[in-house]
């Protein structure tokens, strides 16, 4: 009787030990088939990972990798100033630039409240401005450049403002008018518009031009058009 | 050479040895089952500093009627609608904290850990405006901490220890993720970097540092004017980020790769403003520690916290009158 009892344990162990092996094989083909895909999408196309790009870019939706880190660095600086207009008193104007406002006295340990509001800001004209880049490369395209005539030229830069204009990021750029009109009690019956620029970051041979502000060049990306609070 | 003499049987039993051996090493227990716990502490506590450092914007990044609306009417391959959490959104979120207080708190394993992860993945596709690098990996390393048993320390239920068994194979793919992570990471922005020609020609930590958008203060405007700082710091980084994934994996080198991972990552911290980025990922090292070494320098820490302390007493004695009476 012990014997028959000693063999169905040495059986039963047997049996889970088997399904350990095969669960532990599962797990490590799982884990190999993760982590290439991972490397596929880090991956520029290429022959082997073209076949899997329509895998790729499902299994980017959760598990995207892309890790740049500051290549290449921005060699630019944003702002954005909002200026307002009192369409009683036409003289009466006033121009805000948003972002140096939010960045005073930048250096805590903890973060700060204005880093949200700072961080949506500028990824919202971040994306405005590759926007516009991204359309001026398609508009300058060589099939295009043979039929450039002048009409052509203006019914593309038609098509590029209204793109521009209907996107989720002029949106919130716009919508934010009326939060900073009322935090700088301007009267909210008042017009509005924004104008984006960038400001060239010295070349490091001129790197003691970081502090003479007034020396940096500064350069117009995007204005939008007069619009109600 | 005769087919009749060839030990068939020795090989046959050699490979079945060495297989039974490799699946025996996979199914025993992990050895950085410290380093698990640890990591699962810090996340909890970064995701609770992240959100409730935001908490008074909470509406204006996730509201349906904000300015700042951000996600697509559906989420996760269109499978969820974004109206379920941007309308409850208060409590999209305080079910977020609660489950990620239980996390740090080591209660419900695995499952809060995956719950948490899941959390984690809609809020960041919610709204990605203030997301940085950091954030990415948090996400991964939620996702990989969930395969792990990181209960055996650190927590109010603690997890047993099963000498063989298909949770120890978990631990172990996570932990092996959890490394490989971070080698991708480093050795995939430093290839980047060599392929960028700021980067190359040596000035791209300079117009890293000088960003308004990231310098903290004028001190980084100062530093960046020193050529060593600048041009030999861009080398040292790219350096170090396309050798990280190769060194790491040597008991010799890891040491002083992760040493110096710390202050690239401390100096990111104090001039470059992306804290809770430095500090993740200076925290996501003590995945290559295993549970002596972290034990080892627990142990040294404890002997220093105590020669320290051996001071106190003869200072408290000095100062006692009714010693000086004595």
């Amino acid at each position: 009787m012990n014997s028959v009892n000693q063999e169905t344990n040495i059986a039963t162990k047997s049996r889970s030990l088997l399904t350990r092996y095969f669960g532990c094989v599962l797990l490590i083909l799982g884990f190999c088939a993760y982590w290439s895909f991972a490397l596929a999408t880090l991956s520029t196309a290429n022959p082997i990972v073209l076949p899997l790009h329509k895998f790729v870019k499902i299994f980017d939706e959760v598990f995207y990798q892309g890790w740049y880190f500051f290549s290449p660095p921005p060699k630019v600086n944003i702002r954005l100033y909002y200026i307002f207009k009192n369409p009683n008193d036409k003289n009466q104007i006033k121009e805000i630039e948003v972002f140096q406002d939010l960045r005073k006295n930048q250096f805590s340990i903890i973060q700060k409240r204005d880093y949200v509001l700072d961080c949506i800001l500028n990824g919202a004209f971040e994306q405005v401005r590759k926007k516009v880049r991204n359309l001026i490369i398609k508009d300058n395209a060589p099939q295009k450049k043979h039929q450039n005539s002048k009409q052509t030229a203006n019914r593309s830069l038609r098509i590029i403002r209204v793109e521009i204009d209907h996107s989720k990021s002029v949106s919130a750029l716009v919508k934010y008018a009326r939060t900073l009109a009322i935090k700088n009690k301007i009267p909210l019956d008042s017009v509005a518009k924004f104008v984006g620029t960038e400001r060239g970051m010295p070349l490091y041979s001129k790197r003691s031009d970081l502090f003479l502000s007034q020396k940096i060049e500064e350069r117009k990306i995007f204005e939008s058009d007069d619009f109600p609070l | 050479m005769n087919l009749m003499t060839f030990p068939f049987n020795q090989l046959k039993r050699l490979l079945i040895n060495g297989l039974n051996s490799t699946a025996i090493w996979f199914l025993s227990p992990c050895r950085h089952s410290l380093g698990l716990s640890m990591l699962r502490v810090y996340i909890g506590f970064h995701i609770l500093y992240k959100y409730l450092s935001i908490w008074p914007y909470i509406d204006t990044l996730f509201s349906n009627d904000s300015f700042a609306r951000y996600a697509p009417e559906s989420i996760i391959y269109g499978f969820i609608p974004s109206r379920l959490f941007l309308e409850h959104d208060i409590l999209f979120f305080w079910a977020y904290l609660s489950l990620v207080s239980l996390m740090i708190l080591g209660v419900g394993k695995r499952g809060v850990v995956f719950g948490v992860f899941m959390f984690t993945v809609f809020s960041q596709k919610l709204n990605g405006y203030w997301l940085d690098g950091g954030d990415n990996l948090l996400k991964l390393s939620l996702f990989y901490l969930s395969w792990a048993d990181s209960f055996q320390c650190l927590a109010l239920v603690r997890s047993k220890i099963i000498r063989i068994s298909l949770v120890n194979c978990c631990s172990k793919l996570a932990v092996a993720s959890l490394m490989l992570q971070l080698a991708l990471t480093y050795s995939s922005s430093g290839l980047t970097k060599v392929h960028t020609s700021t980067w190359y020609s040596g000035y791209g930590l300079y117009y890293s540092m000088i960003n308004e958008r990231f310098a903290t203060s004028y001190l980084s405007f100062k530093l960046v004017q020193f050529p060593l700082v600048a041009i030999a710091g861009n080398y040292f980084v790219m350096f170090w980020e396309l050798t990280f994934g190769i060194l790491v994996w040597f008991r010799r080198t890891r040491y002083v790769v992760l040493l110096l991972g710390v202050f690239l990552h401390l100096g990111i911290f104090l001039f470059m403003g992306i804290r809770s980025f430095a500090l993740l990922f200076i925290a996501s090292y003590i995945i290559f520690l295993d549970d002596e070494t972290l034990r080892g320098m627990q142990n040294s820490l404890m002997r220093l916290i105590d020669y320290l302390c051996s001071f106190y007493p003869t200072i408290v004695c000095n100062q006692n009158p009714l010693k000086k009476a004595q």
